[in-house]
């Protein structure tokens, strides 16, 4: 059975509701996100919405999909570039349409977990962080995408403020590197460092450097940081 | 170094399609624009009549800016080395290969393991180049891993100065150039001098897609100003950081470079701009920026072309590699990205032999190898001379049908001129390999590294600008910490 549920524990029979009553819908949500159908999918939720369906359930079927996607990219059968637009289409339609209804009914929605992802202050370069970000919604977290340039101050603003897992920490120039470091010891003045994870990626980052500065992990590769977020997480693969 | 390649250069673009590639970047520069991170450059494109807004400091550049800045830069830029017989004259369709730079891994050939980079490496892979005849300019083909990150590129530069007499392009990292500038002027006798004698450049980068960086372009007017060599050229990944079509990666691409020549030459007319770009594709499986796709080599030909058609010095890539040992992979990806490179007539090849693991893990029997492969690519680019005495029809007539040439006069005046000798490569029959330890390339390339390695030594610096040198490294660095 595709549903995780950590944060928001969905009791069992409506679960079983759920798989009755969301079947046909679940469907088209599957094909449309399989087949990178964005409009398909906008009006597959809109039509759902209309006729009255549980806005979490509809969650929980692109969750399910979108973790056939992740598989699909795993097994060679989908490219990179399909993976990140069958996410922001999910995106799109979660933050629309989804999640205001579910905040009316004080519901966060179901997710494996919150991240908070930046690239370190004084380096502007996006793309890898972006796709990291990409992945990990893809496998069912919350992305908190703070963006490029972000500083210690804005990381610690961010788990102070939030339900923060797991910080992630993106730097391309070998100048920037530091700055993983300063963020991680501003996480420790603040008594934050213990309440969260810290991952750290980039092209010049080492295992010998995550180790160094103190974080739980490193990837080389978005695939692998996914890989280690469930670990650090404690998250079983399924 | 190839001086003037007799082949053909190989040309992708028709006079049309050239044509289009040049107006839609303009176009782009005007529609679309740049963005430009640092306030000075802001101001210096909004007095030369960019439309420049100031909060999202986005920057359209009409063409004439564009096309002016073009027109100011300089045809033919000199890069010298310590000692003079190893200066380049970067112009025309002169060709010059070098390492790369900037790997945080070496491939430990004895022990097999990869393993992080050190400040010796980087001694090793200059002295390396240093010796071997076919690399024209170096650049620190490692970064010292075992000094604070934020001074690395100092002691990447220091390493260099010390060890080879060739040109030395260095990456900045965004750290200040001024550092770098001082340490290399101290080389040469301060900044006056190292105009005159450019030992070192920048190789710096705008950040795709069309954002000129805060650091970086600081450090673009410091070395324009400097009057020094810059290489400023963008490096997207299509279909991540540039659209998935070549052609509008290649626009974009241009795009990127020109402005920053703009910036280049507003900041000082007649800078020392190398053009060019080093776009290659993401690949769709792994997300890695990949140094072997042939599209990156089709981009390098792409600029060429554009390149010589604005009359600048080019830029460009080979003898790289995204396998992770020294196998089939890395010198067949090294030997096709270098004959592509060398047969697009670009001025400054870099990357030679010197990258595994897309960019990230250097090797020092590569560099050796690839040393052969421009060797016996400069005999083929060198093309074949015609004259009486090479048409050999005196000695042909002399021999006549069914005799043999090997005793003749002509033959033992002609055959080390004409033919190429391999060094590396293995041309012994089988019983002799076998007898001689059965040895591959690799570990042909591992014996004769060794080999350089213990005997070569680089003309040393005199003691007191070693001195200058190291002083001028310990007060940077100073400064940078205390930071």
């Amino acid at each position: 059975m595709n549903v995780i549920i950590i944060r928001k524990t969905i009791p069992f029979y409506k679960i079983h509701i759920l798989l009755i009553h969301m079947s046909e819908t679940a469907h088209e949500i599957k094909e449309a996100l399989l087949t990178l159908d964005r409009e398909k999918l906008i009006q597959t939720i809109k039509t759902s919405l209309d006729k009255g369906e549980n806005p979490q359930e509809l969650l929980s079927a692109i969750t399910a999909a979108l973790r056939e996607v992740g598989d699909k990219f795993e097994s060679g059968e989908f490219f990179l570039v399909e993976l990140v637009s069958a996410g922001e289409a999910a995106k799109t339609v979660i933050s629309e349409y989804l999640k205001p209804l579910l905040k009316k009914i004080g519901s966060e929605g179901e997710h494996l977990g919150v991240i908070a992802i930046g690239t370190v202050a004084g380096d502007i370069h996006d793309i890898g962080k972006s796709i990291v970000a990409s992945m990990l919604f893809t496998a069912g977290f919350e992305i908190l995408d703070l963006g490029v340039d972000v500083s210690a101050e804005k990381f610690i603003e961010t788990v102070t403020n939030g339900n923060v897992d797991v910080v992630a920490m993106s730097a391309l120039l070998s100048t920037t590197l530091p700055m993983q470091r300063e963020t991680i010891e501003a996480l420790k003045k603040k008594d934050l460092r213990d309440k969260v994870k810290v991952i750290v990626g980039g092209s010049p980052v080492t295992e010998e450097w995550a180790k160094e500065i103190g974080a739980d992990g490193f990837a080389d590769n978005a695939s692998e940081a996914v890989r280690l977020v469930k670990k650090i997480l404690d998250i079983s693969e399924q | 170094m190839i001086e003037s390649p007799k082949i053909g250069i190989f040309e992708i673009f028709s006079r049309d399609e050239l044509y289009r590639i040049h107006t839609a970047t303009l176009e782009l520069l005007e529609r679309t624009g740049v963005r430009v991170e640092e306030e000075k450059a802001l101001e210096l494109l909004n007095s030369i009549g960019a439309d420049v807004n100031f909060s999202t400091k986005i920057v359209k550049i009409p063409k004439h800016i564009v096309e002016d800045a073009i027109k100011y830069s300089a045809r033919t830029v000199q890069f010298a080395g310590r000692n003079k017989k190893f200066d380049l004259k970067l112009e025309g369709k002169r060709v010059n290969f070098g390492l790369g730079e900037g790997a945080i891994n070496i491939l430990d050939y004895e022990t097999g393991s990869i393993r992080p980079s050190t400040k010796s490496d980087i001694i090793n892979a200059t002295k390396l180049a240093d010796a071997l005849s076919n690399i024209d300019f170096v650049m620190p083909l490692f970064t010292a891993q075992d000094v604070p990150k934020q001074v690395m590129p100092l002691h990447d530069l220091h390493a260099s100065l010390k060890n080879t007499e060739k040109p030395i392009m260095v990456v900045d990292f965004g750290l200040d150039a001024t550092y770098l500038i001082n340490m290399a002027a101290s080389v040469v006798g301060g900044r006056d001098k190292l105009k005159d004698r450019p030992i070192l450049g920048m190789y710096s980068e705008p950040i795709s897609p069309l954002t000129h960086g805060r650091e970086h372009t600081r450090n673009l007017i410091e070395f324009a100003k400097a009057e020094l060599p810059i290489v400023y050229i963008p490096s997207p990944a299509s279909c991540s950081t540039a659209p998935a079509t070549m052609a509008g990666a290649i626009v974009q691409s241009n795009a990127e470079t020109l402005s920053g020549n703009v910036i280049a030459q507003f900041s000082k007319k007649g800078a020392r701009f190398i053009y060019g770009a080093d776009t290659t594709n993401m690949d769709q499986r792994t997300g890695v920026f990949s140094y072997g796709a042939p599209e990156w080599m089709i981009v390098n030909l792409a600029m060429a072309q554009l390149g010589r058609h604005y009359e600048l010095p080019i830029w460009s890539t080979g003898g790289c590699s995204d396998s992770k040992v020294l196998d089939g992979q890395a010198t067949l990806e090294a030997s096709l990205s270098l004959f592509v490179a060398a047969s697009s007539g670009a001025n400054l090849i870099h990357d030679v032999g010197s990258f595994l693991n897309f960019g990230l893990t250097g090797s020092l029997e590569l560099i050796t190898i690839c040393d052969e492969i421009i060797s016996m690519i400069s005999y083929i680019l060198k093309g074949v001379e015609v004259t009486d005495e090479s048409l050999a029809l005196d000695v042909i007539d002399k021999v006549g049908p069914g005799g043999q040439f090997i005793t003749q006069e002509h033959t033992l005046k002609f055959f080390k001129k004409e033919h190429w000798m391999p060094k590396l490569l293995d041309r012994q029959t089988r019983s002799t390999w076998e007898k001689t330890g059965s040895k591959d390339l690799a570990t042909r390339a591992h014996e004769r590294t060794k080999e350089i390695l213990s005997k070569h030594q680089p003309t040393p610096l005199s003691k007191d600008i070693e001195n200058d040198l190291d002083n001028e490294l310990r007060k940077a660095e100073k400064k940078i910490l205390q930071k």
